[in-house]
């Protein structure tokens, strides 16, 4: 099976910032486009693309990323 | 209104069409959506009558229609080249394809009006093909294949010769026009974001298959496959194993809980 997770899933707090869990990731690349940043972000040797209403470079380079699960869906195997 | 029941095509004895079935409710308009060579445009000829079945039925009004010749089933088609007359100007384009009907002079140029108001030309009667943008040939051409008042409207790709910025504003034209007309549509496309911006519902076909029927939302919100997520442009896909019920552990450490079926409800985000 699968894991969807769409660009709104994620949440961003700064590295090691109060209350930070989740996986440590980098911001690898980041695009403006229409009212989002595009941002890819790499997570050990995979890559994702969110999207945020702010920029989340001003976060830092590394940040500690958690997923909000209402924006999670897993697809049955075909 | 419209019913596919099994339909199935094949050139050369490749298959093109695999058992392909759906029904469309009056008034709705439903996108044929899937990338080239899906089988989308030779499922929408097989309804126009343009092309036969191998096997499966095709139901109008409650009426099969298989047998019925593609001039008899009272269907309009638009196509992406809009196929006007240069030689005649927007009026006479818009009542050639009144020409069957039986109509006074009068009715046949209220008629013309009407159209010409629907789209939003009415002051560009008199004006000849080679004078008008893109974006008014293709309303020149709906109006056009709307003037017969056909009992189905079929539009294959009818904005993909457009540029971008165009085919935005056209399709945002588009919706309110089939709105008021109210007439039964399929429409053909293979750009996503036009389909959900159109349609009342999709059909999603690949390799001539029906993938998922259903309306953007749910296509949007409830793929039915990593397929469907990857064509809309969703790229984070994960391969997953179900660990224990309700439970997917993904291959980059995440464990995933499921409350329904296809759902998740709740993560947590545990580093391996």
């Amino acid at each position: 099976m699968s894991v969807l997770i769409y660009p709104e899933a994620a949440l961003l707090l700064p590295e090691g910032g109060a209350g930070a869990r989740g996986m440590l990731a980098t911001i690898n690349a980041k695009q403006f486009r229409g009212r989002f940043y595009q941002t890819e972000l790499a997570i050990g040797g995979t890559k994702l693309v969110f999207e945020f209403d702010y920029d989340p470079g001003a976060l830092g380079a590394t940040v500690n990323l958690q997923l909000d699960p209402q924006h999670i869906v897993v697809l049955p195997a075909t | 209104m419209l019913s596919l029941a099994a339909i199935r095509k094949s050139y050369d004895s490749a298959p093109v069409l695999h058992d392909i079935s759906f029904a469309v409710d009056a008034g709705e308009t439903v996108a044929l959506l899937g990338p080239s060579g899906c089988g989308k445009t030779t499922l929408l000829r097989i309804v126009a009558g343009l092309e036969r079945a191998d096997s499966g039925s095709v139901r109008f009004a409650g009426e099969p229609i298989d047998t019925v010749p593609a001039h008899q089933r009272g269907f309009g088609m638009m196509f992406q080249e809009y196929a006007l007359f240069p030689h005649l100007n927007v009026a006479d384009n818009i009542a050639y394809g009144l020409q069957t009907h039986t109509m006074s002079p009068a009715d046949r140029n209220a008629r013309v009006n009407e159209m010409l108001a629907l789209v939003g030309l009415s002051t560009y009667r008199t004006r000849r093909v080679y004078q008008l943008s893109g974006g008014e040939r293709q309303r020149v051409a709906l109006a056009r294949t709307l003037a017969p008042a056909p009992r189905l409207l079929m539009l294959d790709e009818p904005l993909a010769a457009l540029d971008r910025s165009l085919r935005k504003r056209l399709q945002d034209e588009l919706v309110p026009i089939l709105q008021r007309v109210g007439v039964t549509t399929l429409y053909v496309t293979h750009d996503q974001e036009e389909a959900f911006a159109l349609a009342d519902r999709v059909a999603l076909l690949n390799a001539g298959e029906l993938i998922q029927y259903a309306c953007p939302e749910e296509v949007y919100r409830r793929p039915v496959s990593a397929w469907v997520a990857r064509f809309q442009g969703l790229k984070n896909v994960l391969d997953g194993e179900l660990q224990e019920v309700g439970t997917v552990q993904t291959a980059i450490g995440w464990c995933i809980t499921i409350v329904q079926e296809h759902r998740a409800q709740n993560a947590d985000h545990r580093a391996q």
